[in-house]
């Protein structure tokens, strides 16, 4: 089960001045390679991994991935939350508000609504590679968000989390090498 | 100097994260005595804060205890904080 802590795991902030990225921003609240993706890619993946490493490490990590689920909510909230409806129109938002108001809605960046189909849970050897691959796309996904706005808070946050994917895969690579052990064992 | 909220809030926040971090590297690195002893450290210096802040601001979770009354949902939420110029 999870219990929940009522902080985020980072101080994220933003100057408020570039509403553009909000939109952008959703790629990463529930996109291809979002937070939300990793963090149902991960849980789902626990329960044929065979050693006690492989187990702890996905519940660790897609716990952390739903604490960034939330910061990437909150980055938007607080970008949106004082526009006006003109301006969010003009933000690309239109639709989003038309449908959503101000909540923020498991959509990615194009609008398209979450999909499970985002990822797979298979084999523990496959699903380790594109555990590793998910965090690669998650980090170059974070550096085009970085490279799309002037908001010095948004890009402070983002690089917070852009550093975390960098760990995630040291960590899954690590596993992976366990892994391989584990069968070359048996 | 006294440390406002949100100071206290982003000091928890670093104990928790040097917590969640030595997690990860443990949960490979298993027989790492050194990182063991690491995370050991942070984990009762996170313990302690929490309680302090808890008593202090009100809950972090709806383990805490309250005294006067059920302070779960009062703001700020933190969705709601802009923590603006960041950890500096």
């Amino acid at each position: 089960m999870w219990i929940y802590e009522k902080k985020l795991q980072y101080p994220a902030w933003v100057e408020g001045n570039d509403l553009n990225i909000a939109k952008l921003l959703y790629a990463q609240y529930a996109g291809p390679d979002s937070e939300l993706g990793a963090a149902l890619r991960y849980l789902s993946q626990r329960y044929s991994m065979p050693i006690p490493e492989g187990r702890a490490v996905l519940t660790d990590i897609a716990t952390e991935e739903l604490g960034h689920f939330e910061i990437i909510g909150t980055l938007i909230h607080l970008l949106i939350k004082n526009a006006t409806v003109e301006e969010l129109q003009k933000a690309g938002l239109g639709a989003t508000y038309a449908q959503h108001g101000y909540d923020i809605y498991t959509q990615d960046a194009g609008g398209t609504p979450f999909t499970a189909a985002y990822f797979q849970a298979s084999d523990p050897i496959s699903d380790v590679y594109e555990d590793m691959a998910a965090e690669m796309k998650a980090k170059t996904t974070y550096e085009r968000l970085i490279r799309s706005t002037t908001d010095k808070g948004v890009i402070e946050t983002l690089s917070f989390l852009r550093e975390r994917e960098i760990v995630h895969f040291q960590r899954f690579g690590e596993l992976l090498g366990l892994l391989e052990e584990h069968y070359a064992k048996k | 100097m006294e440390i406002n909220q949100n100071q206290a809030l982003i000091r928890l926040m670093s104990l928790e994260f040097q917590v969640l971090e030595m997690a990860l590297f443990l949960d490979i690195h298993k027989n790492d005595k050194q990182a063991l002893a690491t995370h050991t450290k942070y984990a009762n210096e996170l313990a302690m804060y929490k309680l302090d802040y808890q008593k202090k601001y009100g809950p972090i979770t709806i383990e805490a205890t309250m005294r006067d009354s059920w302070a779960w949902g009062d703001d700020p939420w933190p969705w709601d904080i802009n923590f603006i110029g960041g950890i500096k």
